[in-house]
């Protein structure tokens, strides 16, 4: 990473909360807070992985930078413009140059569209490409992900898993984008496939310059592709660091705890698992560390103080008061 | 590694999958499915009477023959019998096939119309939707013959007032199935790809949405015929339909019912293919629903 | 191979077909296993290996297109197949039982979790109601549920997927079953809560003396809870042996290609190697051995003949004709730098 380059994405303190319907007849709304302030830069061609348990908001983070929700609060910058208050036709070509893979191959494919029709459309919305330019670039797409020309012919449902995918990340392709938000992209693949398509996202970052957001539940995916990994927990930023710094040296105690809990590779040997704590309240306090209820070093400052995301190393952010 | 992968994968499919269309595949069910092929071929022949009327019949449906009044079925040169003004039933059926089928699809067509701007605009715009659902309630809550005798009453009894009053009728429900599915595909990730990459609501909603929800359309579509049907001659027996002497089948059970002692198959006739009719486009329809499911189910 | 008594569940040449419009296909080809007591035994395949049906089969589960055309499944010496539903429903379970991926389905909403375990147990036994009572909280404490008491009362929605993960488990349990049988059971979980799911199995193992018949595709979550392994690949079993004999001196290039292509956590350096191509589908008719066309070693006699089974201990069995030669072992790629563990 060079220190001095400006950084492709930059989010500041950005909230996403989604109303939740009471119960009573108050009309008073309670919010759940799916992202609670993120802070972080994401620099030109690295691979910023983001992990955490289900529900802890990686996902919405990742929607919400590609504005396909709206945030509440805070500001998300590309090449320094702010996404939420550009013209027209600038969101326009935002649009082209941040893009999204989605977990499901089956679902984001539209059923009754043939695979070319779909690589197709991004050019009809975007370009003024003509007919035979367009099918030009639709044949490049397909061979970009190991398909062939054939196939622009087909339906979705007559190739497997794997091949979808590829028609997945081909459709980002189509625009050139920039940024590629990766949101669980290989969880729902065959083993065997699953490494086939990490290896073609890792090509395709070094033939395109891209920029990836690689949301993932998998540590060992997201330690093996990512750059530097930022660990959420219930929407709250843990721990950032580089991918060997955080696997190795793991602050947080979350952190910590989500490393031990991977199951090694090692024959018949248990680790020594930490524990978490078991609440029912999942929202966590309001007023301390979020993590405080479940977590096993949590000291009774905890409770009230909301710990600072810190820089306790170069590169390697924190927030946890006991480190 | 030898292979490519896509050398590899091709293969493998081109072997295994012809490309075949939905529809297709779901004609080739239905033709599989015994019911289903004996509702289809009575639509047929429905169609064919009515297409055909004029030059299957010897009779024209209005001319009465005095001297030959309540023959009844079998009788020489009138196979289905005469009515009490010597009219030959045979051909007041098949002229009757024409009204019915005609309502019924025509009705149907502006119903489905009607009802999916409403299901489009409902299930994809969610500040429309309360409005547009709740008057859609308040038109289930209103009883659908009260309805249809009510515009006809406004607008007079004729066929084209049947047709409006059925296609009102219509959709309601129409609009409803259309708003379920439309919620179920909007949430779909192909759609929110759509959004990422940039589509317009245009674009998303009549490209994407709309060629997934055809199956419950055609379905609904095929039933609704055969509630058209029975609702025209639920309207022609109450005198409210086509009116006398038009050959239309309710009107004709409505004229036979005094005639039912002595000239049962007055009633009988038109009113046991009212039946059949409307049970086979209920089957067909029902046939129709199973074969598109398996295949169009985006949630598989 | 183990001591005849000892084996709890034992599956003979078993062939599974299912009709389709198409014609049959067969799913599952000519597999036989065996289960101890005290013994986990790990399934390990892809979509389409047919290794989810083989569970539903022994399970009597199969969808009704479903027919088990060949083989026996013998369970405490007795012959499954000639059971009659009635008895099969006594013995599962009682004697068997299964838990799912998903356990976010496979509870009914409407009730309590309570009703639903104190419904399995009565279901199978004559305890009284009191008893019963008593047992569900045994049960749920057994399976690590925080305040049982409170527990009871709450509906599924109201629980987290490892807690109704828990509860499946629980209901799995509650009439002490010989041998449970799990389908990907930590898929659909977080990681944190996939390792006490493992944990909880293995401790419940060693504590009853259990067989336990556990399908993954997750090769790290096979290293750790597995005795055995049994690979499949295209509805047959193409490679068995103990955790150590598979997993360090992989025979099979499948197996090979499966541990080359998942990251290892402990060494971050080694680049992976994927497997060409994709699995295949049941309707896919590939002559000789099935994994040929996706295999970087394949000869002329693979596409040919299927091979036959080649001893490379006496737990140890693979069927792939490179053990003809004795030519081939096995590659799995070592990083430079082996992780260094703090």
């Amino acid at each position: 990473m060079i220190a001095n380059e400006r950084p492709l994405l930059e989010l500041e303190g950005v909230k996403k909360s989604y109303p939740i319907k009471r119960k009573s007849l108050t009309f008073k709304k309670d919010y759940i807070h799916a992202v609670n302030g993120i802070t972080l830069d994401i620099m030109a061609r690295e691979t910023l992985g983001v992990v955490g348990e289900s529900g802890c908001g990686k996902s919405t983070l990742g929607r919400t930078i590609l504005q396909l929700e709206t945030l509440n609060e805070g500001s998300v910058k590309f090449k320094s413009q702010d996404v939420s208050k550009v013209s027209k036709a600038k969101k326009m070509q935002l649009k082209r140059d941040m893009q999204m893979i989605f977990q499901d191959p089956y679902a984001s494919l539209d059923p009754r569209q043939k695979v070319g029709r779909a690589l197709e459309e991004p050019l009809l919305i975007h370009t003024k490409k003509t007919k035979s330019e367009r099918q030009t670039k639709v044949n490049q797409l397909l061979k970009e992900v190991d398909l062939t020309e054939e196939h622009a012919e087909r339906y979705p449902h007559q190739f497997s898993g794997g091949q979808r995918q590829r028609i997945g990340i081909a459709r980002a392709l189509a625009l050139d984008p920039q940024f590629i938000v990766c949101d669980e992209a290989v969880s729902a693949l065959d083993v065997s496939v699953q490494a086939q398509v990490i290896q073609l996202f890792q090509s395709l970052q070094e033939n395109h310059d891209l920029t990836y957001l690689f949301i993932s539940h998998d540590l060992s995916v997201i330690r093996y592709i990512s750059d530097r990994i930022l660990v959420m927990y219930l929407g709250n930023m843990a721990e950032l660091a580089p991918a060997n710094v955080l696997y190795n040296y793991p602050k947080h105690p979350y952190t910590k705890t989500l490393l031990s809990a991977i199951p090694s590779f090692t024959v018949n040997e248990r680790k020594e698992r930490l524990k978490l704590k078991d609440t029912d309240e999942k929202n966590g306090p309001v007023t301390g560390c979020p993590f405080e209820p479940r977590c096993p070093m949590a000291k009774d400052h905890c409770k009230t103080l909301i710990p600072e995301w810190r820089e306790i190393n170069p590169g390697h952010f924190v927030a946890c008061h006991e480190v | 590694m030898g292979k490519s992968h896509a050398e590899l994968e091709g293969t493998q499919i081109v072997e295994k999958k012809q490309p075949r269309s939905l529809l297709n595949e779901a004609i080739r069910q239905v033709l599989r499915n015994r019911l289903a092929l004996i509702s289809l071929v009575v639509i047929l022949i429905q169609i064919f009477m009515a297409i055909f009327a004029p030059w299957i019949v010897a009779h024209d449906p209005l001319a009465q023959n005095l001297s030959a009044t309540y023959l009844s079925p079998g009788s020489d040169g009138h196979w289905l019998g005469t009515d009490q003004y010597g009219r030959d039933v045979w051909s007041r059926m098949a002229h009757g096939a024409r009204i019915s089928l005609f309502v019924g699809i025509s009705a149907t067509a502006l119903g489905l119309i009607g009802g999916t701007i409403l299901g489009l605009t409902a299930g994809y715009f969610r500040r429309l939707d309360g409005i547009i659902m709740r008057i859609l309630d308040l038109m289930f809550a209103f009883p659908n013959i009260l309805l249809a005798l009510l515009i006809v009453a406004i607008l007079g009894p004729s066929i084209v007032n049947t047709i409006i009053a059925l296609s009102i009728w219509a959709i309601p429900s129409i609009a409803r199935i259309l708003r379920s599915r439309v919620l179920t595909v909007k949430k779909q990730e192909f759609i929110t790809a759509q959004r990422s990459i940039g589509a317009s609501y245009p674009r998303i909603l009549f490209k994407h949405i709309l060629p997934n929800c055809t199956a419950p359309l055609i379905v609904v579509g095929a039933m609704e015929i055969g509630t058209a049907i029975l609702a025209t001659a639920a309207l022609g027996y109450l005198g409210l339909g086509a009116q006398p002497p038009a050959p239309e089948w309710g009107a004709m059970v409505s004229e036979g019912q005094e005639y039912m002692f002595n000239a049962p198959h007055l009633v009988l006739i038109p009113g046991i293919v009212i039946m059949i009719s409307v049970f086979a486009f209920n089957l067909f329809g029902d046939a129709l629903r199973d074969a598109l499911d398996p295949k169009t189910d985006i949630n598989k | 191979m183990q001591n005849s008594n000892e084996n709890l569940l034992r599956v003979e040449e078993l062939k599974i077909e299912f009709s389709s419009s198409k014609g049959p296909t067969r799913a599952v080809n000519d597999i036989t296993f065996n289960v101890s007591k005290g013994e986990t035994v790990c399934i390990v395949g892809e979509s389409g290996s047919g290794k989810s049906i083989t569970l539903l089969s022994i399970m009597k589960l199969l969808s009704k297109n479903g027919e088990i055309t060949n083989g026996n499944i013998h369970f405490q010496g007795n012959n499954m197949r000639n059971l009659s539903n009635k008895q099969m429903r006594k013995i599962r379970n009682q004697e068997i039982s299964m838990i799912f991926q998903d356990p976010m389905t496979a509870l009914n909403p409407v009730f309590t979790i309570g009703y639903q375990i104190t419904e399995t147990i009565l279901n199978h036994s004559g305890l009284s109601k009191k008893a019963t009572h008593e047992r569900v909280i045994e049960l749920l404490t057994l399976v690590g549920i925080p305040a049982p008491k409170q527990r009871i009362k709450q509906y599924p929605h109201e629980l987290s997927g490892g807690m109704r993960q828990r509860v499946m488990i629980a209901i799995a349990l509650s009439n002490n079953p010989k041998l449970l049988i799990a389908d990907e059971p930590t898929t659909a979980l977080d990681v944190t809560i996939q390792s006490q799911i493992l944990d909880l199995i293995q401790d419940l193992k060693e504590k009853f003396n259990m067989g336990v018949l556990f399908v993954t595709h997750d090769m790290s979550v096979v290293t750790e809870i597995a005795d055995r392994i049994l690979v499949m690949y295209g509805g047959k079993i193409v490679e068995e042996g103990t955790v150590e004999d598979v997993m360090v001196n992989p025979k099979h290039p499948y197996t090979e290609g499966l541990l080359n292509s998942v990251p290892d956590i402990n060494r971050p350096d080694r680049p992976l190697e994927p497997i060409p191509g994709s699995p295949p589908s049941l309707d896919d008719d590939i002559p000789g051995c099935h994994f040929h066309p996706r295999c970087k070693y394949a000869m002329e006699e693979c596409s040919i003949e299927y091979p036959s089974t080649f001893t490379i201990d006496s737990d140890h069995h693979v069927n792939c004709w490179l053990q003809k030669t004795g030519e081939w072992s096995h590659h799995v790629s070592e990083s430079e730098v082996l992780y260094d563990s703090q």
